[in-house]
Order: C-alpha cells, then sequence, then structure tokens
C-alpha cells in the first residue's frame, strides 16, 4: 500500500530528528567518557605528586578534595552514560519500527543492539578501573 | 765588555736563587695550623622505615700541622632518633692521619615519611668540623593503603549499585 505523500514527508522528518538525536547523543558520551578518563589521569598525576612529597595536614586536605572529586565525577559520567544508552535504545527501537512499517527492516541487524550495549559496559568500565587507579596508586604511593 | 758580561750573569743567577729559594721561605714563615676534616664515607641513598638501624663510616682526618688530642664526638639528630660512635672519641690524632669512625642511628618506630638530616660534630681542644648524612624515611605503615582499598571498594559498590538500579529501570 503506497504511503500518501504527507505521511512521507512526515516519517522522513522523524527518521531525520532520530538521526539527529544520535549524532548528538553519540558526542554527549564521547565527551563523558573522555573527560572522566582525562580528569581521572590528571588527579592521578596531581595526588602522586602531592603523595610523594612530605606529609601534612594541607596536602592530605589536598588529596581528600581530589578524591572526592574523582568519587563524584566518575559517578556522574556512570550516570551520564547509562542514560545515553538507554536513550540511544529508545531511539534505535523507534528506527527499527520506523523500518518495519516501511518494510526495510531487513537491512539493519538488530543484534546491533546488544552490540552498543556491550560497547557502553566497556567505557564504564574503563572510566572506573582509571578512576580506581586514581585513588588508590596515591595512597599507596604515601 | 768582560766586567759587563760577568754583572749581567751575576744579576741572572741572583734572580733564579730568588725564584727558587722565595716560596720555600714563605712556606717556611706560615705557622703551624690546625685543621680537621670530616667526610661521611658511604653516604649511598637508601630509605629506611621506622624501626631501622643504618651504620655508616666516618673519616676523621687531621688535615692541619699539629697532632689533635681529645676529639670528641657529637650529633644534633631529629626528634627520637638515637646516634651512637664506635668509638666515641679519639685520644690523638698525629698531622695528616685519618681514623674512621663508625655511625650508627636508629630511626624511631613512629618517625613519618620524610627526608631528615643528622648534624654530626667533632671537638678537638676549641677546633670544631662539623658534617650532615642526609636520611630519606618511608612510612611503615599501612594505614593509607587500608584507605585507598575502603575508598575503591566505596566507588565500586557504588558503581555497581547505581549500574543494577538504572539497569533495572531500562529493563
Amino acid at each position: 500500500m503506497p504511503v500518501p505523500k504527507k505521511v512521507g514527508t512526515m516519517i522522513e522528518r522523524v527518521h531525520e530528528h532520530i538521526i539527529s538525536e544520535l549524532n548528538a547523543n553519540t558526542r554527549t558520551d564521547t565527551i563523558f567518557v573522555l573527560t572522566a578518563i582525562i580528569l581521572n589521569l590528571i588527579t592521578l598525576g596531581v595526588n602522586s605528586g602531592i603523595a610523594s612529597a612530605q606529609n601534612s595536614t594541607t596536602s592530605t586536605i589536598v588529596m581528600s578534595a581530589f578524591v572526592v572529586l574523582i568519587i563524584v565525577i566518575n559517578f556522574v559520567s556512570e550516570v551520564g552514560l547509562i542514560r545515553g544508552r538507554q536513550m540511544r535504545r529508545k531511539l534505535l527501537n523507534g528506527l527499527m519500527k520506523m523500518y518495519q512499517d516501511q518494510g526495510v527492516e531487513g537491512y539493519y541487524d538488530p543484534t546491533l543492539l546488544g552490540d552498543y550495549r556491550t560497547r557502553y559496559n566497556l567505557f564504564m568500565l574503563t572510566v572506573l578501573v582509571t578512576g580506581i587507579l586514581a585513588v588508590v596508586i596515591p595512597f599507596v604511593i604515601r | 765588555m768582560t766586567i759587563k758580561n760577568s754583572l749581567v750573569w751575576i744579576l741572572l743567577l741572583t734572580i733564579s736563587l730568588m725564584a727558587v729559594l722565595a716560596p720555600g721561605l714563605a712556606a717556611a714563615q706560615v705557622p703551624p695550623k690546625d685543621d680537621l676534616i670530616l667526610n661521611i664515607m658511604n653516604p649511598a641513598y637508601s630509605s629506611l622505615k621506622g624501626g631501622d638501624e643504618k651504620t655508616v663510616y666516618m673519616e676523621v682526618r687531621n688535615n692541619g700541622s699539629n697532632q689533635l688530642t681529645n676529639i670528641t664526638f657529637s650529633a644534633q639528630p631529629p626528634k627520637d632518633w638515637t646516634v651512637t660512635f664506635t668509638p666515641t672519641a679519639i685520644d690523638s690524632l698525629a698531622a695528616g692521619d685519618v681514623q674512621t669512625v663508625e655511625i650508627t642511628y636508629k630511626v624511631p618506630q613512629n618517625a613519618e615519611k620524610g627526608d631528615y638530616n643528622i648534624t654530626v660534630i667533632a671537638d678537638s681542644n676549641g677546633l670544631r668540623a662539623v658534617t650532615g648524612i642526609y636520611q630519606h624515611v618511608e612510612s611503615g605503615s599501612l594505614f593509607w593503603v587500608w584507605i585507598a582499598a575502603a575508598l575503591a571498594a566505596v566507588l565500586i559498590a557504588g558503581f555497581v549499585i547505581i549500574y543494577l538500579r538504572l539497569d533495572r529501570e531500562e529493563k
């Protein structure tokens, strides 16, 4: 059954909207991952430097402040990544439904949804591991 | 001509003799001096922990021209450090002679991590020589390691809780 011209145009617009949302979602998640990893590594360097110097109350306070920063950054990053994954899943489900309605679902492999989940989990694991290293190493040096 | 030549030769000989003898005469006029030099012989870097003990050797050299007598040793260590000298004193040390003294120091059990300096002093009848021993101390306590382990556990637990909670929402 042919799709009316007006509906067809709307579907195209929705499709474009979903694609642009997916792009924005990718950018946001990339920023979350990179920011968390870079800040974890910077904090690792700063705290290691402080820990290798003479112990003092000031150095303990500065180190503790950076540890709090690491914890906050990592939790914000994790929540952001999980929300990003949920958003991507919803957008891709909508896209799949649209493809099914158009009868072109055969071109999109649904297992890609599972792949995205694995990729997001790996991102979160990387952030978590760098965060743990940034917390533990300076205290071991101390 | 011959007389002139002889005068020139006499003048040259006099100058040469003065050049050779003058430094010796000047040295002979220098009064005898007292000089004591202390040299830590094995200052190789090594870090210690609280409760550790270390022995270093110090060379005591009489660099003066007189014999030195009754050389006594003392130290100004950081708080709660103990320093002992073997021998505790040198009765006499002839000019140019060298004697080795053993210095043993012990880091207190509760010493904090850091760089420390032990001042070593030798006295001999009003003459004083001073040197220093640098020592780095590492923390022997596992307190901060436990703190790190606790923080890592909190981080992992927080991650798992947030992950499971938000994952359940997704399903």
